[in-house]
């Protein structure tokens, strides 16, 4: 068995996991980022289509171009990639953590690490997870699987296609199939209101004219061997509606139903999850329950934009930094302030913050809204504010808060993140 | 500037980046002169005008490699393209095969039918 030791392993190559490790590395800690994959990039080696980089790298550029940027800068930071390996179990050993790891070439290696920064990503929601009836055929892939098939290997994986679920890598693969042939004779979505950006719709629908059909269900997929049809209903009073049900001819279905953290790793190393989340509870300093461990990118809660994956990434690193260094040491539990998100508002990252520490906090809607105020505040005083223009679930909101603006309160103090509607 | 009595004859989302700002166009004047309202940054009035008199858009692809690694190296437009031509370079794209190694930013198509528009790989392969 191999023994490894580093100041800070990393799982996963992509996004997060590059731009965590790269930073951990520039800043000095002896750095190993972890895959199972045999190049590192992640997700976005097979997301070819572009509008990747805005922010981050201000300028459009394609999946496989934005991998290749944080995949050299990673390695030019010194950080130590391990691919074609999967890491089995962590374990916290006193102040350490262990890492098994399994990879084809080397066998078992054990890696003596101070810090752990999770990257995982998420995986896909699939049929079987919406228990959709019917038939075990052939031609049902997420639409992540299908994208793969196609970008990658060069299958397509059918020649009429319907989509379930308006997710942004659904609609981008509506585009895909149509630009190479596949007649993509609808997109349904459970919910009254699209799943994916609005630039997404316009560019990978419109431009095809491939209805979309909200407030409508998927109700079973029939065939013998092969997918032969599908059956859709709308939804009425949150109900599928099965006396208005409809067949609809088509090979293939691809499921665009949402992202869930994937988080097998944490959950058996006893890390606290959030229930809405799905991603591990942290606190400021993007760290899990456990100390020396922490979180960023889709394995946290699922971004849209990998933009601010990367963003996220690196404060995870800088808190990593200074976890390793210390400087937190004197710290204690008296100065924290708990963050409950409140109104229109389904989730609130990072569940807590300090005092003089400022904070990035990510969350996302649970209604649509044409116009929306924005408020962080703290024993009825108004800390931060901001008007936001057509909120959606689908679009994540981000705000920052200087932490002193919290040197004046109690600590234990709730911090109240509310997005209320504002009437024109 | 500003004229409410204009009524608007397009309405349409920005796809210039995810901001996705809902656009307003009305016509100003004379025909074929307009003006666009929504947009939060030039990009979406530049992009708008676009799709009123000629919409383009970036096409990216996958081309097939003689890698013994990569078996398809995706690719993509380095401007935005008519859209009336796009069918023709896919094709074009389909048909072709790819020597490694090659390097993110090589340019496989030149000049496409003299639109000025270039194919380019996006991602490096070595063998």
């Amino acid at each position: 068995m191999n023994i490894l030791y580093y100041d800070c392993a990393v799982i996963g190559a992509g996004a997060a996991g590059l731009c965590a490790g790269a930073r951990t590395a520039e800043k000095g800690l002896k750095t190993i980022i972890i895959d199972r994959e045999s190049h590192p990039g992640g997700v976005l080696l097979q997301c070819i289509h572009n509008g990747f980089g805005l922010h981050y790298f201000k300028e459009q550029l394609t999946g496989p171009e934005y991998a290749g940027r944080v995949t050299a800068n990673a390695l030019a930071s010194g950080a130590v990639l391990m691919m074609d390996s999967t890491v089995t179990e962590i374990r916290e050993n006193g102040k350490e953590k262990l890492l098994t790891v399994y990879s084809g070439k080397d066998g078992v290696t054990l890696i003596h690490t101070k810090s752990v920064i999770l990257a995982m990503g998420c995986r896909e929601r699939c049929r079987g997870n919406l228990g959709i009836p019917g038939d075990r055929v052939a031609g049902i892939y997420t639409a992540g699987a299908a994208q793969k098939l196609l970008n990658m290997q060069g299958v397509l994986p059918g020649r009429t296609a319907v989509i379930a679920g308006s997710g942004d890598i659904g609609l981008i693969m509506a585009r895909r199939l149509s630009w190479c042939g596949v007649d993509v004779k609808l997109v349904t979505e459970i919910m009254p209101y699209p799943a994916g950006l609005s630039r997404n719709i316009a560019q990978c629908l419109e431009d095809f004219n491939i209805p979309l059909r909200l407030s409508t269900s998927l109700t079973g997929i029939y065939g013998k061997d092969r997918v032969e049809y599908v059956t859709v209903a709308p939804i009425i009073d949150g109900k599928a509606d099965h006396s208005k049900e409809e067949k609809i001819f088509c090979d293939t279905v691809l499921f665009s139903v949402g992202l869930i953290p994937e988080n097998e790793l944490s959950r058996s190393c006893g890390i606290k999850l959030h229930p809405v989340t799905n991603g591990p509870v942290t606190d400021s300093n993007s760290m899990t329950g456990i100390p020396g461990i922490f979180a960023c990118g889709n394995v946290l809660h699922v971004h849209d934009l990998v933009d601010f994956v990367s963003r996220e990434a690196e404060t995870a690193a800088d808190n990593c930094v200074q976890y390793i260094a210390g400087m937190d040491k004197e710290e204690t539990e008296n100065n924290i302030f708990p963050v409950s998100p409140e109104g229109d508002l389904r989730y609130c990252l990072p569940c807590s913050c300090k005092k003089g520490k400022d904070v990035c906090f990510y969350m996302r809607s649970s209604a649509v809204r044409r116009k929306a105020r924005l408020t962080v505040s703290c024993s009825n005083t108004l800390l931060a504010e901001k008007i936001l223009n057509y909120v959606k679930p689908a679009e994540m909101i981000s705000l920052t808060l200087e932490g002193e603006k919290l040197c004046s309160f109690v600590p234990g103090s709730k911090i109240s993140v509310t997005l209320s509607p504002v009437e024109e | 500037m500003e004229n409410s009595e204009n009524t608007v004859i397009r309405k349409m989302i920005c796809i210039m980046c995810p901001a996705s700002c809902h656009l307003e166009i009305t016509e100003k004047g004379k025909e074929g002169e307009y003006l666009v309202t929504g947009n939060r940054c030039p990009g979406g009035k530049n992009y708008a005008l676009n799709e009123m008199r000629d919409p383009k858009r970036i096409v990216t692809a996958v081309v097939a490699s003689d890698s013994t690694k990569i078996p398809c190296i995706p690719v993509k437009t380095d401007l935005p393209l008519q859209m009336d031509l796009i069918r023709g370079l896919l094709q074009k794209l389909f048909s072709m095969k790819i020597h490694v190694p090659v390097q993110c930013g090589d340019v496989l198509i030149k000049n496409y039918k003299d639109t000025g528009v270039s194919v380019v790989i996006t991602r490096s392969v070595e063998e």
